[in-house]
């Protein structure tokens, strides 16, 4: 909301300047957005001036102008299709320097001389207009700089009114909110109407087909009104309400929309089909072309004000061209109403069409204020634009409830607030803000101005006390009672999570939520694949961001491929987030929420002197998942699996206690491809949701080992077959528990190792609690292991 | 003999004065006092001598051997320490070469704000709870005070994925579901993402927020102030001006919005700012008797506060980032700066 300092002050005397009045604003509720000059600065050069004479350059196809800048005339060239004798216009003289930074000065045009030039609106900066020069008001002053007959030298402040407060989207309403915090007087504006003619019954009439989405509809005719340009005191209004000035009927509607928050609108009489209004709601297939020139489709939502035969206004939003009010109107049709709020913000959502109208009809207005506004412009239609009132208003409206009136408790208020505030000073502050106040003892009782639709209860009282007391004055305090603080046992884990992985070295991530279908055909998913299975959003941002994930991975390739664009291959990165898992779709009940970890490494270890430059590989993922879970006190097991994304050799499921946990491998080379990524890629996916039952967080302590160990190294060849897992299960089944640790040091496959083979190397640690292990009884282990490895596995020594 | 002796000695005596190293000494000791030693050789062969020559040239052999072991030594620490001092100075190394980095990982700048603020709140008690991002229309709305067609739901505009099912604009609706499932008091705060229909440099269609709710008996409005303040002042630091002004959420009353004097221009004023010297950092408000009511809490009894705090907004002040959008990017070069 535009609020002109000057404007505010013809209503309540201000004896602060703006930029303290705008800081009291902001501290009692009426949030300042900002506050400065209503426009840039004109160079005085640029004046008023009149044209008195125009003729046709003898040399081009441009216009001479004689114009009276105030006492001297003089002569320029224009090519302004607009111009006319008798005209007010702004005029820059030689040596004036226009916003835009050119300079204007004396030039020769094809022989004549040009002494300045007429300037357009967005010449001058006050506008987009270049149709022609600016055309001002036949009122303006004659000789006088631009900037100051435009009162451009007042200060707008721009506040920011919350949806609770419709009351304050009018010039009056910020009014009426500088009296109660300066303590002074609000003085209204006279709304004083002579009526003459017929009486109105008698020329239109108005029906009200659903009452429910309009409460109320008042009508006013006003006859032989003269159209024509508002006087510039009017135009300067508007503009610094920020409306442009259309016509002196239009004008005035505006004005008073601004100035009281009561939305008008001025129908041409004569255009009315039998002279009529019905309000109702649109038929289906109807539609109406806008004052905007808009075609606009109605839905049956949609209520409209008709004539006989046809809509002629989109309620509460917009008028429509067909019954718009021109240079040839003569008698207009003027429209007072109020609106159901929630159906005009539906339908100006729906139509994706808002209006300084529906802005203030959709929070609601006060229906005291609806006659005032009426008679307030049916007053200027006669000042202004000469018209003739009718007698009467016509007004379809369901009886104005009773002031309510709303008590409340000042123990109440300062147990609430903390505070320690008067009874006294808590009626003071209610009657600043309009309240009729009555002391009923233990209780204060208010009558809620007409205007404070928001008022209702006891909490809407002590808001009211609060910010004008001032929140500053509260004492701050701190909340007592005893209290433990801590958090769940899945948030918990997702923070162990991620200081095991930040110590491993990754970096963590956080990435959208969103999806799109075509990461899940990047992937590769087959057709009815159960990710493919998403939460799909009505109103996405892009198609890109049109569904809920149910996967990191898509997310996690994103972020390689971003990096590996900008000169960054090397990554290993994790994120942890929700994944979206819908049950019936489309959705009938809320998604699954399945916390979980995504961790995908690509290209090399850091290189470091000292050390052999080396990939990443899936071993070093499955390594960092089985660390991770190590950390979390869980072992896990991993089963071979062939998942839909990833490398069908290189790919394994992650399983505790036989519950599967996630999945890990190799990204399948073609879904890295689809990703753009320049060398293979890792992902697992863990579900936390998952893990948090398994993780106990019990831990015993061990006693120390009394007696030594003895390591003994174990090089085999095997057959290429054979897993490794099995190799390592057969040399702790026949190690029983003598065997406390066995280690893979080596895995090699080449010319020393016959085809078909690999060779394995193990260093195996034994120890016994109750003794010092002999040679002999190591030895015997050894053989053992061996001997099981042969036969049972096809396994010999190297 | 007694000639042969005084030879041997100024020829050892000469050798060891000569020796170069240690291990050269090692071979002097074998000539002269080995098993096979000339000295020892002399010993065994007094066998040759008189009787009464015997004890004399024996106590003479003894006294030159402790002699030499006597020398010997000396001779052994003066060329250890020699040999020491060489072996240091051929090991120095260049020590300006690059020391061998493990890799160190990085928790992403919104994980390490959230943890200051769950940090500060536990440690006043609060329990830290969440709740789901797909939300009903009920709790993210209705159950706030905010009817379908309210002029309120336009401060938030809403990505729906069916009528009545939509991604959380705020971290609120997790006030009403505790508060359906627990009595007060109520202490807890709510971190999670929240979803709006924006882009641009300040605004991201995801985004994280902190509720808070402390419902009690008690609880003032003073409280709130307090205990935000205090906030306020763990993350930005003691001595900044807070501030308290009125604002509208539907579902607190009074509602306030917090601002902090700016930490670019300490107050100034600044384009950060927009030349107000304040920051707006947080909503809050003492709860609405109609939400209290609608979960079954008589607003008689029971009173309390909310507040919510942005945590993309409180990251980006305190790191100085200008562009909300590099917080979601994932751009290594950025997430190494935290």
């Amino acid at each position: 909301m535009r609020v002109s300092y000057s404007w505010l002050r013809e209503y309540v005397e201000i004896d602060i300047e703006g930029p303290e009045l705008a800081d009291q604003l902001t501290m009692s509720g009426s949030e300042v957005e900002s506050v400065g000059p209503m426009g840039q600065e004109l160079d005085p050069r640029i004046i008023v001036g009149q044209i008195t004479d125009l003729r046709q350059h003898p040399n081009a196809k441009l216009l001479i102008a004689d114009v009276d800048t105030g006492g001297e005339v003089v002569t320029l060239v224009t090519g302004a299709p607009n111009t006319a004798v008798g005209q007010r216009v702004p005029v820059a003289l030689d040596g004036a320097k226009l916003p835009n930074g050119q300079v204007i000065t004396t030039v020769e045009f094809k022989g004549v001389t040009s002494a300045g030039m007429l300037c357009s609106e967005q010449e001058l900066g006050l506008g987009t207009d270049t149709s022609g020069i600016l055309v001002l008001p036949s009122d303006t002053p004659v000789g006088i700089p631009l900037h100051d007959a435009l009162g451009l030298n007042d200060t707008i402040i721009d506040l920011e009114i919350y949806p609770n407060r419709p009351d304050c989207l009018s010039v009056i309403g910020i009014a009426r909110e500088v009296a109660a915090l300066t303590g002074s007087t609000l003085r209204l504006p006279s709304a004083s109407v002579v009526e003459a003619g017929p009486a109105v019954e008698d020329l239109t009439s108005v029906t009200v087909e659903d009452p429910g989405l309009c409460p109320y509809y008042s009508a006013r005719v006003i006859r032989n009104v003269k159209v024509g340009p508002s006087p510039l005191w009017l135009q300067r209004r508007l503009i610094a309400g920020g409306m442009r000035p259309i016509n002196n009927i239009v004008d005035i509607t505006n004005f008073v929309l601004l100035e009281m928050g009561q939305p008008l609108h001025a129908f041409d009489y004569d255009l009315l089909a039998e002279n009529r209004i019905i309000v109702r709601r649109a038929r289906a297939g109807e539609s109406i072309v806008t004052l905007d020139e808009e075609t606009r489709a109605l839905d049956t939502d949609t209520l409209v004000i008709a004539d006989a035969e046809k809509p002629v206004c989109i309620a509460g939003v917009m008028g429509g061209a067909n019954s718009e009010v021109t240079l040839d109107t003569t008698n207009i049709l003027l429209e007072a109403a109020i609106f159901h709020g929630p159906n005009i913000r539906r339908t100006s959502r729906y139509l994706g069409l808002r209006s300084e109208a529906s802005a203030r009809y959709e929070k609601g207005l006060d229906p005291e204020g609806v006659r005032r506004a009426m008679d307030r412009a049916a007053q200027l239609l006669v000042e202004l634009a000469g018209g003739e009132v009718c007698k009467g208003v016509i007004t379809v409206a369901a009886p104005i409830p009773e002031p309510k009136v709303v008590t409340l408790s000042p123990v109440r208020c300062n147990k609430l607030l903390g505070s320690d505030i008067s009874k006294g000073e808590m009626a003071d502050i209610l009657t600043s803000l309009g309240f009729e106040v009555e002391d009923h003892g233990d209780e204060l009782a208010a009558k809620v101005p007409s205007y404070r639709l928001d008022v209702e209860l006891e909490a809407d009282l002590i808001e009211e006390v609060a910010r004008l007391y001032g929140y500053g004055r509260f004492p701050a305090t701190l909340p007592r009672g005893e209290a433990s603080g801590g958090e769940s046992k899945q948030l918990r884990l997702a923070d162990q999570v991620r200081d095991l992985l930040t110590g491993f070295g990754l970096m963590e991530i956080i990435s959208y939520s969103f999806d799109s279908p075509k990461s899940h055909d990047k992937l590769q998913l087959p057709e009815n694949h159960e990710l493919r299975r998403a939460v799909t959003i009505q109103n996405p941002l892009t198609e890109d961001w049109s569904i809920l994930r149910t996967t990191l991975i898509p997310n996690l390739l994103n972020v390689l491929q971003h990096n590996s664009q900008r000169q960054h291959q090397d990554l290993q990165i994790y994120e942890i987030g929700s994944v979206f898992v819908p049950g019936q779709l489309p959705l009938t009940e809320l998604p699954e929420e399945r916390l979980t970890l995504g961790i995908a490494l690509m290209g090399g270890h850091p290189r470091q002197w000292g050390f052999p430059a080396r990939s990443v590989d899936f071993f070093d993922l499955k390594g960092l998942v089985e660390s991770l879970l190590d950390g979390l006190g869980l072992d896990c097991q991993w089963e071979a699996a062939d998942s839909p994304g990833f490398h069908p050799g290189r790919c394994s499921l992650v399983m505790v206690d036989g519950v599967k946990v996630g999945i890990l491998g190799e990204i399948h080379p073609e879904a890295a491809a689809n990703w753009d990524l320049p060398s293979r890629a890792y992902a697992a996916e863990l579900d936390l949701d998952g893990i948090v039952p398994l993780v106990t967080g019990r831990k015993r302590m061990e006693r120390l080992p009394r007696y030594p160990f003895v390591d003994r190294d174990l090089a085999l060849l095997a057959p290429e077959e054979v897993p490794a897992q099995r190799i390592l299960e057969v040399i702790q089944a026949a190690g029983a528990d003598l065997i406390k640790d066995v280690a893979l040091f080596d895995v090699y496959q080449g010319p020393q190792v016959p085809a078909g083979c690999r060779s394995l190397a193990y260093s195996i640690m034994y120890q016994a609690e109750d003794r010092t292990l002999t040679d002999d009884e190591v030895e015997a282990v050894q053989r053992k292991i061996i001997d099981r490895l042969r036969s049972e596995l096809g396994i010999t020594l190297r | 003999m007694r000639d042969t002796l005084q030879k041997l000695k100024e020829t050892a005596w000469r050798r060891i004065a000569d020796a170069d190293d240690t291990k050269e000494l090692d071979q002097i000791r074998v000539q002269y006092l080995g098993k096979k030693g000339e000295l020892t050789g002399l010993l065994r062969s007094m066998g040759s001598l008189a009787p009464e020559e015997r004890p004399v040239v024996g106590k003479l052999v003894n006294e030159l051997r402790q002699e030499m072991e006597s020398l010997l030594g000396e001779r052994y620490a003066a060329l250890e320490a020699v040999e020491l001092e060489r072996r240091l100075a051929e090991e120095k190394i260049d020590i300006t070469l690059p020391g061998r980095r493990p890799v160190r990982g990085r928790q992403h700048p919104l994980t390490q704000v959230l943890n200051e603020i769950k940090s500060f709140f536990i440690g006043m008690g609060f329990q830290v709870v969440e709740g789901p991002e797909v939300e009903l229309d009920y709790y993210n709305f209705e159950a706030l005070n905010i009817p379908p067609d309210h002029p309120a739901r336009d401060m938030q505009d809403t990505f729906f994925v069916t009528g009545d099912i939509l991604l959380r604009s705020q971290t609120s609706p997790v006030q009403i579901r505790i508060m359906e499932k627990q009595e007060p008091p109520v202490r807890i705060i709510a971190p999670g993402k929240v979803y709006r229909v924006d882009l641009d440099a300040t605004h991201s269609p995801m985004f994280h927020q902190v509720e808070g709710l402390l419902v009690d008996e008690a609880t003032t409005f003073g409280d709130l102030k307090g205990i935000l303040a205090a906030f306020l002042e763990a993350l930005f630091g003691k001595g900044r001006g807070v501030r308290f002004r009125p604002s509208f959420f539907p579902f607190t009353e009074p509602s306030a919005e917090v601002d902090v004097e700016c930490i670019m221009c300490n107050g100034e004023g600044c384009r950060v700012c927009s030349y107000t010297g304040w920051l707006e950092i947080l909503g809050c408000g003492m709860v609405d008797p109609r939400v209290l009511t609608k979960v079954g809490y008589d607003p008689k009894q029971y009173q309390g506060f909310a507040f919510g705090v942005g945590v993309e907004r409180i990251a980006m002040l305190k790191y100085g980032i200008d562009d909300i959008r590099l917080l979601f990017e994932n751009d290594i070069r950025f997430l190494r700066q935290f």
